[in-house]
């Protein structure tokens, strides 16, 4: 049973700070994963981990034993790259057996665990193949093999299925949830996958320029984002941001008074995701005594399929709500919009920090 | 003449297909005919056949040159690719400096490049024979052993691997650094890696500048042939090329030159065919 403990890790490349100071746990057989956008620093961080970036200070412990001073191969951590990595002259069993080979395993017992692994991944009809003649799919499970027959202590996967087009990337996501729930090691998941980054977690790293922005399980981390930037990277359609004055009277949101208690003087924002915004005769919002109304304009709808995002505008202000499918929205028209303020959140507009609740 | 004439592709062409044409395709063709031919530059050209091929069979000293050709061949191309597939990894992550001290040679012209030479293997004041002596070695004139002199023709031409060592560095550079981090991570050893990784994907390159520094080596030997050891001791750096160049400009037997030349075509397009040949098996498996 593999535990990760990372603590006070600090990358610099080229004189500058790239992560850290970082601290961070990832207990055995939990997919820990880290979402960010692109030159967040995740990746450089799944390297550092794996011995192929140098850290400037800090330590890396897994089972309690110090590896940030191991060279990569001793580390015992397999890694899945964006791009699979797959040697393009080797087959794919010999693909498969590079690492037991270069580790000094013997050729009878090599062509054994490829055999099992293949067969494991229905690989084996491609074993004679060259990577060139697979599909994005086949050299995600041969890489996906690879990794496997490490006997690692922890996995790390960077983006393993960014190559994948969308269908492929669901199936191949839910077996790999399954390969990896039969292993104890840990696993770090770099995505920028909203989708795959909620549905693979069982806790989720916001990463921005190096700092873990909020590390919790993703459902929390989408109703109590810790910041506005972390409100603003999770969720599909985004948050809607309605700035807030607040005087002796109480808080406002254009004329409308809000329920709710701030701190004076501070210039707020109010966080709220677009299934909080209830549009009247939607059966998805069902009456909330006490809920603020106010009336709106319907200024567009986007067909997802198995329901709607409606762009509303009141007054100068834009937001977004969620309705179902059936739901009968013409543009143009006015309707009642109810605001389910019970777990919105409010951010100091200045710092992005959460004030409540 | 309108615009769009002046930007017509042929137009744009037509210098360079001129400087082709008078000073390659016309020679070649001309040399083609005169390989059928006896001429002696002053006489007209007289129409003899297959003579002049016969006569090369016979000549002791053609055999001579084509021997020397291909041992020269033989010991520099190997020497050469290793030397520069040596250097293109040892200095793939270093500044141009490096690489610009490795290409400077090349860019030396070949008489000057000699002649320096002539005198770095001067044995009674050259450096070379200081280095030796310094080494405790003091051997007899080297350029009077058969041996020893095409060994420092070998020699001479081990310093002009700039282009080879320009393609083979851009070759490595050209495997994804990935495929290094996946095999770093599998716990492979530098030399697994070079085996394993690096050597096979530089084939095709490697396969590449060996076929063409065969074909090159018949042409490159030519000057330090001329300049530095006159084709001697005893015949032993006769070329073909110089061995043509006497034939023709020395001895005015300019047909049996021009079918000296042929011959000397023939074994480069043969190699050309065996590397055109190696790099489709190789393609083949996908690369």
């Amino acid at each position: 049973m593999s535990t990760l403990r990372i603590r006070g890790l600090c990358v610099h490349l080229e004189g500058r700070l790239i992560i850290g100071p970082l601290d961070l746990d990832v207990a055995p057989g939990e997919r820990l994963v880290l979402a960010g956008a692109s030159g967040s620093g995740k990746t450089t961080l799944l390297r550092a981990i794996a011995g192929l970036v140098p850290l400037t200070a800090g330590s890396i412990e897994l089972d309690g034993e110090r590896i940030d001073h191991l060279p990569p191969g001793a580390r015992r951590v397999a890694m899945m790259f964006q791009s699979h990595a797959l040697f393009p002259h080797l087959d794919v069993a010999a693909n498969l057996g590079f690492g037991l080979k270069a580790r000094g395993a013997r050729d009878a017992d090599i062509q054994t665990r490829v055999r099992a692994v293949a067969e494991r991944l229905g690989l084996e009809p491609l074993l004679s193949r060259l990577p060139a003649s697979l599909s994005g799919g086949e050299c995600q499970r041969v890489a996906l093999g690879r990794a496997l027959l490490r006997d690692a202590r922890l996995f790390l996967m960077d983006e393993p299925l960014s190559s994948l087009d969308a269908p492929l990337r669901a199936r191949a996501r839910g077996e790999l949830l399954q390969l990896l729930r039969e292993r104890s090691s840990p696993t770090l998941y770099v995505t920028h996958d909203q989708a795959e980054a909620l549905a693979f977690a069982d806790r989720l790293g916001v990463f921005a320029q190096g700092r873990m922005l909020q590390l919790a399980p993703p459902r929390w981390i989408y109703r109590q984002p810790a910041s506005l930037e972390v409100a603003r990277f999770i969720g599909v359609p985004s948050i809607n941001l309605l700035p807030l004055s607040v005087d002796a009277a109480g808080v406002h949101w254009q004329q409308l008074r809000l329920p709710i208690e701030a701190p004076p003087h501070t210039p707020l924002l109010l966080g709220l995701r677009p299934e909080q915004v209830r549009v009247e005769g939607s059966q998805w919002a069902r009456p909330l005594p006490g809920a603020p109304q106010v009336t709106a304009r319907i200024e567009s709808v986007e067909t997802l399929g198995d329901q709607q995002i409606v762009a509303l505008s009141v007054g100068t202000e834009r937001l977004l709500a969620r309705v179902e499918a059936e739901f009968a929205a013409v543009p143009l028209q006015t309707v009642q919009i109810a605001l389910d303020l019970r777990e919105a959140c409010l951010f100091n507009a200045e710092d992005g920090r959460r004030i409540a609740p | 003449m309108s615009t769009r004439l002046l930007q017509s592709p042929l137009l744009l062409l037509a210098p360079l297909a001129l400087g082709l044409g008078v000073l390659l395709v016309l020679p070649a063709l001309a040399g083609l005919l005169l390989a059928f031919t006896d001429y002696d530059g002053v006489s007209p050209p007289r129409w003899i056949g297959l003579e002049n091929l016969r006569a090369m069979s016979r000549d002791p000293l053609f055999s001579t040159a084509l021997w020397n050709s291909l041992w020269v061949a033989l010991f520099a191309v190997p020497l050469r690719l290793g030397l520069a597939l040596g250097l293109a990894l040892a200095l793939q992550r270093r500044s141009g400096l490096a690489a610009g001290a490795v290409f400077l040679p090349t860019a030396v012209p070949d008489v000057a490049w000699a002649l320096l030479w002539l005198w770095i293997a001067n044995p009674f004041y050259g450096p070379l024979a200081w280095l030796l002596a310094a080494l405790g070695w003091r051997p007899d004139l080297w350029l009077l052993d058969p041996v020893a002199a095409k060994a420092l023709l070998v020699l001479i031409t081990l310093f002009l691997i700039g282009e080879l060592f320009v393609v083979l560095l851009a070759a490595r550079r050209e495997i994804p650094p990935a495929l290094y981090d996946a095999a770093l991570l599998e716990g492979a050893s530098a030399g697994f890696v070079f085996r394993r990784l690096t050597l096979p994907l530089l084939v095709p390159a490697l396969l590449f500048l060996g076929a063409r520094d065969i074909a090159l080596s018949l042409q490159t030997t030519f000057t330090p042939a001329l300049v530095v050891t006159k084709g001697g001791p005893n015949y032993a750096t006769l070329m073909l090329p110089l061995y043509a160049y006497q034939t023709g400009f020395e001895y005015l037997r300019l047909g049996l030159a021009a079918a000296q030349t042929l011959t000397m075509l023939g074994l480069t397009l043969a190699m050309m065919a065996v590397q055109t040949w190696a790099l489709r098996r190789w393609r083949a498996l996908g690369l």
